[in-house]
């Protein structure tokens, strides 16, 4: 009888990475068939190249560095298929693939791997592809089906506000990138999430509620402010990212508020129509400040322990 | 290898915001870092010869600022007169190098004068080196020449965030660390025996 | 019915399987007086007490073997009556040469002559500390502090709120719960000996609201008793830490690096009330204890057990292993958030001993640790207020001063962080070495 001696705790959690990362793909699942079924072959094949590329460099990364082999917790996977979802779907694959292997080696990989990535890399390898071939990154087709081959550049919502009923904005018959147009897809994922307690409801719902607000402010209709762009996409599974945001609620709070009021800021004043990649990415890089200046109270610290 | 510790742009991370923004090309980021490494020089010199006058740590910033302005707008005229397109192209860039932190960070020298120039020289020639292949390098990516002279395919375009400031402080950081992996840095304690 | 007033942070472990109480918490303690006994001299937090038999000797049940040694000495008695086999080093579960007295039972269980006080609401008051410390009792809910000690009040303080932790928290032990329902009334006597020995006006029975019986029984018993509450809490993984505990019951914190005295709080184990009765009421010494047997044994059991008893001797009580004995992983002393690994089955049990986990092969698999995703779900859970993620990046630093900058001393070693963690991060063990090691660095300076 050979005895373990490890120490206390001796029971864990079922959840681990891999099973919350798992639980986040499931999540993705509705938005992408929504998205294949909207906009086609092309869409599969970008979530295709996306996903199995950042699967690819992950893997290709770790080993050139010599690091354990880790794709196995598909955090690669989530974060390769959260970037094909946000790409219009006449994305050339090339530079889907250059994406993802940007978001894995670059803002992942070289800042220390899983955890220590300073911004969402989804959301910073969309916004290099936006900065380096602009032209590509702008070419909305109008949904057409599982047929759709040769399509017809449109305007998207956030580009001719009023072009669309409330009614196509929720369901998704609108030009969008793959993942952002079916809005019930998102909320449904966003259950699952709930459900599975892999995100807290705070940030998304406070994300969305600031977004309506500050909109509302500058002259826009929330609901349509909400429905518009990236939005929804982004509250749920972008600014949840969890290397990225703060780790106390009330942090977490003035991290999602603050998220809303930029993307409002930025479509109602400046020349980008689409306000959330930047929103999200410049909070991303304010978290470790909130983190520093809203801390937790330490147990038998401060002026409510009573001392004699 | 002192001269790699000391280079600006990959160890000690100054002028780099010049740089980014004006070195877009080959041509000006030669001629950005010519004109600053030319004043780092002679300011440097001239600050050597008068340091034996000035004996206050705060008057001897001052003058150093001055020198480093004088110095800075000369270099401003010749550019202009020169290459007047290059000098529009560089912008506030041009007459910036009087504030240009590379100046303003060097130690105070207590050696004389033919240290101080040495000293100019090595990091300047460095910073010349470095600047003018990163605008190569933008230049290349963005617009497929190099000094003007067509290498790539015209017409193919690599990739337009290189010409960006953004693309370039990638590129910046991606030289640097190759530059760290072939020349890894050495510690402090080392740095004081060599 | 229970408290709404909970405590931040804190987990529920094992919560789809009732915390592994079920096995044991329907059936009723039953004695077991083992074969022989290695009573351990070092059972309490403090310098190990001097053995004063030698082998051969004739010992009688309650008497004195071991002399108590310096402030936080106590001593230790014989926990059944017979010869003695050997005075030696034993192996412990954290002491692989603990100095035990180790008799052979005779069965006789012949008392020693005793000192009674009497009943504990007419007993001398100024007598009732001294018994308790005469009676060897420290902590029985495993911290094992000289409960003795825990009544030296300085000057300028003051008690005036005893609180007894019926909350046994800790998943799988339910030998609080058995006491309280099989022995509400002596309970309740401890507290109010407790109570006079300070002249303390409140005493608070606090239970988990998983426990209704227990929080009935022990409401019937304080009925009519001196300033004798019982209070229900909410359900929650460590709500039965000291800490905690003091903050649910009376709103207030334990200032850090003081002691629950400084608040006006002392807290006891039900055990350990239950424990001060027997030594003032019939001038007993702490001889035994209730310590709940389960996890792969044929018949999991709460057995009241002498003070000594080895493992083996108890998992035979239980039947035996339920499986084979090559597929035996571990077994804990203690519930699964805080317990120790025995080493074998030869270590003897302490007077704080109070369960017996014992897992399969299958159930030992350390799962790996991997990277941290900075999901912060140890921060939500950690009842103090740390910063979990971030300190075990310090200690993999072997940074103590940053360590001791976010308030590790400050960790109560609970277990939570290390249990809720996705990423299976070795956290409260890792905490638990460089706390020990800070303060072995603040002896090393002042000594």
């Amino acid at each position: 009888m050979k005895l373990n001696l490890s120490p206390a705790p001796h029971v864990h959690t079922n959840q681990s990475t891999r099973t919350l990362m798992r639980n986040v793909l499931i999540a993705l699942l509705p938005c992408a068939v929504a998205g294949v079924g909207f906009f086609g072959f092309n869409a599969l094949m970008v979530l295709v190249v996306s996903t199995f590329s950042a699967v690819a460099a992950e893997y290709l990364w770790q080993a050139a560095t010599r690091q354990k082999v880790r794709v196995g917790d598909l955090s690669a996977a989530v974060t390769g298929l959260i970037l094909g979802l946000n790409l219009p779907a006449t994305a050339p694959l090339w530079m889907v693939a250059i994406g993802s292997a940007f978001a894995v080696v670059i803002v992942k990989g070289l800042f220390g791997g899983l955890g220590d990535n300073f911004v969402n890399p989804a959301l910073a390898a969309r916004a290099m592809l936006l900065a380096s071939w602009p032209q590509y990154m702008t070419r909305w087709y109008a949904p057409a089906g599982l047929a759709a081959v040769d399509a017809v550049t449109t305007a998207t919502p956030l580009s001719n506000p009023g072009g669309f009923t409330t009614l196509q904005l929720i369901l998704g018959s609108i030009p969008g990138s793959v993942g952002e147009v079916c809005k019930i897809a998102i909320l449904l994922g966003f259950a699952w999430m709930l459900y599975t307690k892999t995100v807290t409801w705070r940030i998304p719902v406070v994300m969305v509620a600031s977004t309506a607000v500050f909109s509302l402010a500058f002259g826009n209709n929330p609901l349509t402010a909400v429905l518009s762009g990236g939005l929804l996409f982004g509250a749920v599974f972008m600014a949840t990212d969890y290397a990225t945001c703060p780790m106390t609620a009330v942090g977490q709070i003035v991290y999602a508020a603050l998220a809303g009021l930029l993307v409002a800021v930025i479509r109602k004043f400046s020349d980008y129509p689409e306000g959330v990649t930047y929103a999200i990415l410049l909070m991303n890089v304010a978290s470790p400040v909130i983190d520093h200046f809203i801390t937790r109270r330490v147990y038998g610290h401060g002026k409510e322990a009573k001392n004699g | 290898m002192a001269k790699w510790n000391d280079s600006p742009l990959f160890r000690l991370a100054l002028a780099a915001c010049a740089a980014l923004v004006a070195a877009t090309n080959a041509v000006n980021g030669l001629t950005l870092g010519l004109a600053t490494g030319c004043v780092l020089v002679l300011s440097g010199a001239v600050a050597a010869l008068l340091d034996n006058f000035i004996a206050d740590e705060k008057g001897r910033v001052v003058l150093f600022m001055v020198i480093s302005a004088v110095f800075a707008g000369i270099a401003q005229m010749i550019v202009k007169a020169v290459c007047g397109g290059t000098a529009a192209a560089l912008g506030i860039y041009l007459p910036m190098i009087a504030v240009n932190c590379l100046l303003l960070a060097r130690p105070a020298d207590e050696n004389g004068v033919g240290p101080a120039v040495s000293d100019g020289v090595k990091q300047a020639l460095g910073f010349i080196c470095l600047v003018t292949l990163l605008g190569a390098l933008r230049e290349l990516m963005d617009v497929g020449t190099v000094f003007g002279a067509q290498v790539l395919p015209k017409g193919l375009q690599l990739t337009a965030m290189a010409a960006l400031p953004a693309g370039g402080l990638l590129l910046l950081g991606l030289l640097a660390g190759l530059a760290n992996l072939i020349k890894p840095k050495r510690s402090g304690k080392e740095d004081e025996a060599a | 019915m229970a408290n709404n007033r909970t405590f931040r942070g804190g987990v529920h472990p094992l919560h789809e399987a009732h915390e592994g109480k079920s096995p044991t918490s329907g059936v009723a303690t039953r004695d077991f007086n083992a074969k022989a006994v290695s009573i351990m001299m070092g059972m309490h937090l403090g310098a190990p007490s001097t053995p004063c038999v030698q082998p051969g000797d004739h010992v009688k049940l309650g008497q004195v073997i071991g002399e108590p040694v310096g402030f936080l000495g106590l001593p230790v008695h014989a926990s059944v009556s017979g010869e003695v086999l050997e005075v030696g080093p034993v192996q412990s579960v954290n002491n692989p040469a603990a100095m035990a007295v180790t008799i052979k039972n005779d069965f006789k269980d012949e008392w020693v002559e005793l000192h009674p006080l009497g009943d504990v609401e007419t007993c001398p008051v100024d007598q009732i500390v001294p018994a308790i410390k005469a009676a060897g009792i420290c902590g029985m809910g495993g911290a094992a502090f000289p409960t003795h000690v825990k009544f030296a009040v300085k000057e300028g303080q003051y008690c005036d709120t005893i609180i007894l932790n019926g909350a046994e928290c800790e998943t799988h032990l339910t030998c609080d719960h058995r006491l309280m329902l099989e022995k509400s009334g002596r309970i309740v006597d401890g507290l109010r000996a407790a109570m006079r020995a300070l002249n303390v006006k409140r005493g608070v029975i606090a239970i988990e609201d998983n426990k209704p019986d227990a929080i009935e029984a022990m409401t019937k018993a304080a009925q009519g008793r001196n300033g004798v509450e019982v209070m229900p809490l909410q359900t929650k993984y460590p709500q039965g830490g000291e800490k905690q505990l003091i903050h649910v019951v009376t709103g207030r914190e334990v200032p850090t690096k003081k002691l629950p005295l400084d608040v006006h709080v002392i807290v006891l184990n039900v055990g350990t009330a239950y424990a001060i009765a027997d030594a003032v009421i019939e001038g007993k010494p702490l001889v035994s204890r209730i310590t709940t047997i389960t996890g792969k044994v044929k018949k999991p059991s709460n057995l009241r057990i002498r003070v000594g008893t080895r493992v083996e001797d108890l998992i035979a009580e239980c039947g035996g292993f339920s499986m084979d004995r090559e597929h035996v992983g571990k077994i804990v002393l203690g519930g699964a958030m805080t317990g120790f690994p025995a080493p074998t089955t030869r270590v003897p049990l302490a007077k704080a001993n109070n369960g017996v986990v014992v897992y399969c092969a299958k159930e030992s698999v350390e799962p790996e640790e991997t990277p941290c995703i900075r999901c912060g779900r140890c921060v939500d859970a950690c009842p103090i207020g740390l910063v979990p993620f971030k300190l075990k990046f310090m200690c993999e630093a072997d940074d103590m001063q940053a360590a001791s900058a976010n308030n590790i001393m400050d960790c109560v070693v609970c277990g939570s962080c290390s249990y809720i963690c996705p990423a299976h991060r070795v956290l409260t063990s890792a905490f638990k070495a460089m706390k020990d090691k800070i303060a072995a660095e603040a002896k090393k300076g002042k000594g």
